[in-house]
């Protein structure tokens, strides 16, 4: 009943006040999945925060052949809270993105059913230990929207009903993973697609700090 | 009942705007209205949306009017059922290639700023691709299917006109006078009791019967009509009297030769009518028709009578240009028309082609 029928903005659970790309399908197909069994272990992020990393045995069951293994649990702890995800490692013209998910959002039961998952989108570099994620630019996005200068399958919706102004409307992109994965391959490496800033809440620079 | 529909459906045919680019404009009008509904997101259109649509059509168009344009004028007009499948098949991939080409690719050139995919799948914009291919062809067929119904209606009607004048006109040729003599001449034959008299009458039926009734085709029997001929001319030895010396050889094979109806007679018509009227020397007429292979040579000699009037000489004027005018379209280029003028001898040689020696049907 949670998580597959309901509502949500993957991200809640972490301190940003839902200013990541929301979409309704992956970004990913089967056949773009990588594993990488480098990548588990324990991370210190750059704003303090910590990562754990670790292999996610069961079914993701986002795909009917899926095999259970291919993905990632990712247990993010803040300041403030703990949240698990479900990240997916795939790579799109030789370029390596995280689908992250959230498959089991926390509250009562019907605050969970109000709740539809969603999936956010970061470009992946990997180093030695380090690994940097930076977040698809949900402000480039909205404002390519607003002035009309983008056409892709998304839906306006309203998160904060206290304001009528533009801050208080996200975007959710409905279109199907084809139609994301078509704009990723073409616009990936638009300078302003993907955060860089390094002083940015969406970037994060995780440095490993122990193998798993 | 159909041809009523027919002509309702063309009426209303025809009160759409007859230029072509307005109906086109019209078309690709509605076309992008239509698409733009379809393409358009669940907020409404958006500018995106209509430009999106824009560039959708302008993809589509290059395939669409190649097909308009050539293959179904040079291709499928001429029957090529198969090299015409094969062509649109490629003309319809076509489309759909320049489609996925123009949003991956050209679009960042033509629209920096701009954000588009291609959204389609190959084997969907295909799919669009065959409509409008399919639907711009049915217009296209339907509209040259009016136009030739059209066609055939103004035919028929030309036809029917046609039929009525040459009708008519055939009726104006007998000429009244020679009705008049003839029947001045059967009247005398019969006062003398003339053996004659049946045979003469025979002979008139037989040729009132042939004009009026046996020449409204194109082309008659070459024995019919060259026997009508000779029962004009021995209709108007009745008048010319026993002095006159009045010749008319005909060839003996012309079973299944066909020629235009009533071609030879205002020739005859005008031997009697300016040589041995008003003669005041020896006067003659010869008429002599041969078959050459595929042709027909036909030769009138008559002299020349001194006393032909002006209006008389006027009607055969006028009776020589239209016998031209019927001869180029009958025969363009394929006959030869020549006119002499002696001092006591007026000659006409006219030679045309035969048509098969196929009988008429009915004939």
């Amino acid at each position: 009943m949670k998580a597959k029928l309901i509502i949500l903005t993957a991200l809640i659970a972490m301190t940003m006040s839902g200013c990541l790309v929301k979409s309704l399908h992956p970004f990913y197909n089967e056949k773009d999945i990588v594993y990488k069994p480098e990548l588990t272990g324990i991370y210190l992020g750059n704003d303090s925060s910590s990562w754990e990393i670790r292999q996610h045995k069961a079914f993701a069951g986002l795909f009917k052949d899926e095999k259970p293994g291919n993905s990632y649990d990712i247990i993010y702890t803040d300041k403030k809270a703990t949240s698990k995800f479900v990240a997916h490692l795939f790579s799109l013209d030789n370029q390596l993105y995280l689908d992250f998910f959230l498959p089991d959002p926390e509250g009562t039961d019907l605050a969970v059913m109000h709740l539809v998952p969603a999936h956010t989108l970061a470009k992946v570099e990997l180093s030695n230990n380090r690994i940097t994620i930076n977040w698809y630019n949900e402000e480039w996005l909205m404002k390519l929207f607003n002035e009309n200068r983008i056409r892709i399958a998304h839906e306006r919706v309203q998160f904060d009903l206290d304001k009528k102004d533009q801050d208080s409307y996200q975007v959710v992109l409905t279109a199907p993973t084809a139609d994301l994965q078509k704009f990723i391959i073409k616009y990936g490496n638009d300078p302003e697609a993907f955060n860089k800033k390094k002083d940015s809440e969406y970037t994060f620079v995780l440095n490993k700090v122990a193998n798993k | 009942m159909n041809d009523m529909r027919t002509v309702n459906i063309y009426t209303a045919m025809m009160k759409i705007p007859k230029q072509r680019w307005l109906q086109h404009l019209l078309f690709w009008l509605l076309a992008f209205y239509i698409l733009l509904r379809i393409f358009a997101g669940s907020a409404g259109i958006e500018k995106i949306d209509v430009i999106y649509t824009l560039i959708f059509i302008a993809t589509l168009l290059p395939g669409i009017y190649l097909n308009l344009f050539v293959l179904i004028s040079r291709v499928l007009s001429r029957k090529r059922y198969v090299l015409y499948s094969f062509l649109l098949l490629l003309c319809i991939f076509a489309i759909a290639c320049l489609n996925i080409l123009t949003f991956s690719k050209l679009t960042d050139i033509i629209l920096p700023g701009y954000y588009f995919i291609s959204y389609y799948e190959f084997s969907d914009l295909v799919k669009f691709s065959l409509v409008f291919t399919g639907i711009t062809t049915l217009l296209k067929l339907s509209k040259g299917w009016f136009l030739l119904m059209e066609t055939r209606n103004q035919l028929a009607r030309l036809e029917k006109e046609n039929a009525e004048t040459r009708l008519d006109a055939l009726k104006k040729q007998v000429n009244p006078h020679f009705l008049f003599n003839s029947l001045a001449g059967i009247y005398s034959l019969v006062l003398q009791n003339s053996a004659k008299a049946p045979e003469v009458v025979l002979r008139l039926s037989d040729f009132l019967r042939y004009v009026l009734y046996e020449t409204s085709g194109e082309r008659v029997d070459l024995t019919k009509e060259l026997s009508a001929m000779n029962d004009y001319v021995e209709l108007q030895k009745l008048r010319a009297g026993k002095e006159a010396e009045v010749e008319i050889q005909l060839p003996s094979d012309t079973t299944g030769r066909q020629v235009a109806p009533l071609l030879f007679l205002p020739l005859i018509e005008n031997c009697f009518k300016h040589g041995i009227k008003g003669a005041s020397g020896p006067v003659f007429t010869k008429i002599v028709f041969r078959v050459s292979g595929d042709h027909l040579q036909a030769d009138f000699e008559n002299n020349i009578g001194v006393s032909a009037d002006e209006g008389a000489r006027k009607t055969q004027g006028i009776g020589l240009v239209n016998l031209r005018n019927r001869l180029d379209l009958l025969y363009p280029g394929r006959h030869e028309l020549k006119i002499s003028k002696e001092k006591e001898r007026f000659t006409v040689n006219l030679t045309i082609p035969l048509y098969g020696k196929t009988p008429l049907p009915g004939n």
